[in-house]
């Protein structure tokens, strides 16, 4: 069985998904055209810390942009979806799909001074994708048959072709440490020495609480080739400073006292953008959007009823809703695939939502005609309730006031009730372990959205349940196996149509992204496009 | 019997208090975070909960399929030892993740005491008796430094002294400079309270007989207050200094936030959202032992510095 545990890691990491922004008001500091210069230190302010270092323990997606400092990965992903050398200086796939034969660089160093090779490789792959071990990530290699190491060539055998695993092998979840401390296992959450990377960046320190201290790696030459320099990166030193509260965070930078924040809340954004001294960059749209999944099951009843679920979709209008809150900082999502992703089923902009005199139709045709003295519908004596429960560390952003005025649409459009409610996670992940919840909002990361989507709703996330959208979770088995490219992009648009539009199994809200603001004298941010999320450090420098 | 050995007797009375209150506050959190929604397992493994193997290794590996008694039992014994656990959220042994961060909020809350008390005697030794518009004057500063909310005074300092003049940094535990605003928010509410009692009871003190005793010998006005009338007080605002420990702890929890301050707040805060059993146990045990430790110096210093303490407890 393939258990893909990458989406329910990157359901965990709702907790930090930051705020979203639309391109309209952005600029990009891509613009500048200054030579870099070496030297100088800056200070990022993160909303959270994170609670693990370790790659393969890293559950917070937020967190892969420290991460991403410390450690390389094996192939690079470019702002166009391919994949081009970092580690592996060249590799080769068999015809059947089968077999990845790698060629490793022969000069890459670990901060420990130990030797990358193939056998490091191999050894921290085997790790990840032993589920003894617990990693998250074990899912994202479910499909290795074998792995073999001989000096620098690593070959990975897979049981059957799996379009998902260069992406994988791009991700930060994957990325490779010094294999002799490998079996501390989550001992290296917590970053002492024994942590050790081939990235441009060294942990110094660690205050825990505090902040994090990052060194340049003065050796670093393995850089991936499509980043604007090689050699080691242009700052002696990057600090990652944790402040949890939102106006703590834009005050800092406002101020000059911190160089860059992420986790810009959608509210400070326009206060950010008057300000000349700093820059505002949205990241790309590019994992899956920030919705409502709702579950399709009996024990839901009566939304296991589409009709009825595509009814309680079309009975508020997204766009004003989310123009209302966010002031045009957002986006509107229309599927469960970020926009700027090449896999965006682009027919679905338009197509559904806001049509409460359709949704009315259908919920007298469901029997759901008469209503109560609240203006509730009701059958059999029954009002028409739909639950939404969201656990609440992940509510931020604004997103209560956005969940708030849906129920306050949908009563108002339609006569449905919704009861909205915000347990603790544990309360929450427990519901759902055992099938008894009935709407989930949130965005589930990713890594590869066909591996999401078997991770989401066939593997332990909402597996608990008998029940499941079988035709999603076919087309994105399919979607895997597929070494065609056209077929892939039909199986991807396929589950879209079937998961919002057909079925409104998944009811897209606003689109997710990580923005960054930074002062005018930090230039050479970017974002990581295996995670979405801010990069590392590497081509970042300061003018004075 | 000798005043040193009623001392003596007060001081190990107290201690066997403060021993049963540790074993009663340290099963009453142990029960009830087993009692909450949400197994152990879930907190641990969140979704991953439905993986027999992974959910059988976690209750192995934490000893949750021993009988409840046998897992209480090794937990005091634990707790004897010293030994709090490991973090079901941090991957980290909970007396590393504790340890560090007692300092600093000892220092937050420390400063923030001492800052209070300051202020407080500095008001009621300036104001007691100085007629009814100052003091009405003085209650509604009080009442407000009580009243308004920790966050939203520790958002406007930072806003002022740190956003604009720039005098203090915004974040962070380095140094004397970046305690003072967090210290100053904490210090408020304390201050108004202490404040607030100090000058009653003082007030109260001068229309006492003996007052107007010294008053005869000529002692009068700022003296008179400084040298007679603290004293006088100084035992009943210490207990009620000690007992401001549960406001200085709901405003460290806040002020630790707004100020990004490492600290016992943020992680208590951390660990109750996250359901991370073995570090709220921890620093509900820290702060029953502060609260224990603090009440019981209390109480010493008062048979010290109060000769009829003293004598009433030999009666």
């Amino acid at each position: 069985m393939r258990t893909t545990l990458a989406a329910v890691a990157g359901l965990l990491s709702l907790t930090t998904l930051a705020a979203c922004s639309s391109a309209s008001t952005s600029t990009t500091s891509g613009a500048d055209s200054a030579t870099p210069v070496s030297g100088g230190s800056i200070t990022w302010a993160v909303a959270a810390e994170p609670s693990c270092f370790a790659p393969a323990f890293d559950d917070v997606l937020a967190d892969r942009a420290i991460t991403r400092n410390v450690v390389d990965s094996l192939v690079y992903q470019e702002k166009d979806g391919t994949y081009t050398p970092w580690l592996a200086s060249a590799w080769e796939t068999s015809k059947d799909g089968i077999t990845y034969t790698f060629t490793l660089r022969d000069d890459v160093k670990f901060s420990s001074g130990a030797t990358l090779d193939a056998a490091a490789v191999k050894a921290n792959l085997d790790y990840t994708r032993d589920s003894a071990h617990g990693s998250s990530y074990a899912g994202l290699l479910g499909s290795v048959k074998d792995i073999t190491a001989d000096k620098n060539t690593l070959t990975i055998t897979l049981s059957q072709a799996d379009s998902s695993l260069l992406s994988s092998l791009s991700s930060v979840a994957l990325g490779i440490i010094d294999p002799a401390t490998i079996d501390d296992g989550k001992d290296l959450c917590t970053p002492g020495e024994k942590l050790s990377g081939s990235g441009p960046f060294v942990i110094d320190s660690y205050t825990r609480g505090s902040q994090v201290v990052l060194k340049q790696n003065a050796d670093y030459a393995w850089a991936p080739e499509s980043l604007s320099h090689d050699g080691p990166a242009y700052l002696d030193q990057v600090t990652y400073k944790f402040i949890a509260e939102d106006s703590t965070r834009t005050g800092a930078l406002q101020s000059g006292q911190v160089d860059a924040i992420s986790g810009v809340p959608a509210l400070s954004v326009a206060s950010l953008t008057k300000n000349q001294k700093l820059t505002y960059t949205d990241g790309p749209a590019s994992s899956t959007t920030f919705g409502f999944t709702v579950n399709g099951s009996s024990e839901n009843a009566p939304w296991d009823d589409a009709e009825l679920r595509k009814a309680f979709r079309d009975s508020f209008d997204l766009d004003t809703i989310v123009n209302a809150i966010y002031k045009g900082q957002k986006t509107r999502a229309w599927s469960w695939v970020g926009k700027d992703s090449a896999e965006f089923d682009t027919t679905l902009k338009d197509s559904w939502g806001n049509d409460p005199s359709a949704a009315n139709a259908a919920l007298d045709a469901a029997g759901w005609s008469t209503r109560d003295s609240e203006g509730y519908r009701t059958k059999d004596g029954k009002r028409l309730r739909l639950k939404i429960t969201y656990d609440a560390d992940s509510v931020r952003d604004q997103r209560d006031t956005l969940v708030e005025a849906i129920q306050d649409a949908a009563k108002k459009n339609t006569g449905i009730e919704v009861d909205f409610t915000t347990p603790t996670w544990a309360a929450l992940s427990a519901d759902i372990a055992k099938g008894d919840w009935s709407i989930y909002p949130g965005s589930y990361g990713k890594v590869d959205y066909a591996n999401s989507v078997i991770g989401t709703w066939n593997g332990y996330f909402y597996g608990a349940n008998a029940w499941k959208p079988t035709k999603a979770v076919d087309l994105a088995t399919d979607a895997i196996g597929a070494t065609d490219p056209a077929q892939y992009k039909k199986d991807l648009d396929g589950i879209q149509q079937y998961l919002v539009k057909d079925q409104a199994l998944f009811v897209p809200l606003v689109e997710s992204t990580f923005p960054v603001a930074a002062s005018n004298t930090l230039h050479g941010n970017g974002f990581d496009y295996s995670s979405g999320v801010p990069d590392g450090n590497y081509n970042v420098w300061v003018s004075k | 019997m000798t005043s040193g050995s009623v001392l003596l007797r007060g001081v190990a009375r107290r201690l066997a208090g403060a021993v049963l209150l540790l074993w009663a506050a340290a099963t009453l959190t142990f029960v009830g975070l087993r009692l909450l929604p949400g197994s152990v397992e879930s907190v641990v493994l969140g979704v991953h909960v439905n993986d027999p193997g992974l959910a059988g290794q976690v209750r192995a590996s934490l000893g949750l399929d021993r009988p409840f008694a046998v897992q209480y039992g090794d937990y005091l014994l634990g707790l004897l030892r010293g030994d709090l656990g490991r973090s079901y959220v941090l991957n980290a042994d909970v007396s590393d993740v504790v340890g560090s961060q007692v300092g600093p909020t000892l220092a937050l809350a420390g400063s923030a005491v001492v800052l209070a008390g300051a202020i407080a005697w500095l008001i009621a030794v300036l104001s007691a008796g100085a007629g009814r518009t100052t003091e009405r004057i003085l209650h509604v500063i009080e009442l407000l430094a009580i009243c308004l909310p920790t966050f939203w005074v520790g958002a406007l300092l930072q806003l002022g002294f740190s956003f604009n003049l720039q005098w203090f940094p915004s974040v962070g535990a380095d140094g004397f400079s970046s305690l003072v605003l967090p210290m100053l928010t904490l210090a408020l509410p304390v201050a108004g309270l202490l404040s607030q009692y100090m000058r009653e009871e003082m007030a109260q003190a001068l229309r006492q007989p003996w007052v107007l005793t010294v008053k005869s010998r000529g002692v009068s006005g700022f003296r008179l207050r400084a040298t007679h009338l603290v004293p006088h007080v100084a035992v009943s605002s210490l207990t009620v200094a000690g007992n401001t420990l549960g406001l200085l702890i709901g405003g460290a929890v806040i002020v630790e936030s707004v100020f990004g301050r490492p600290g016992l707040g943020r992680v208590a805060l951390d660990a109750v959202t996250g359901s991370d059993a073995p570090v709220t146990v921890a620093v509900v045990l820290i702060i029953t032992a502060a609260y224990v430790l603090i009440t019981t110096a209390i109480d010493v210093a008062a048979l010290v510095i109060d000769p009829r303490l003293r004598q009433e407890a030999t009666s």
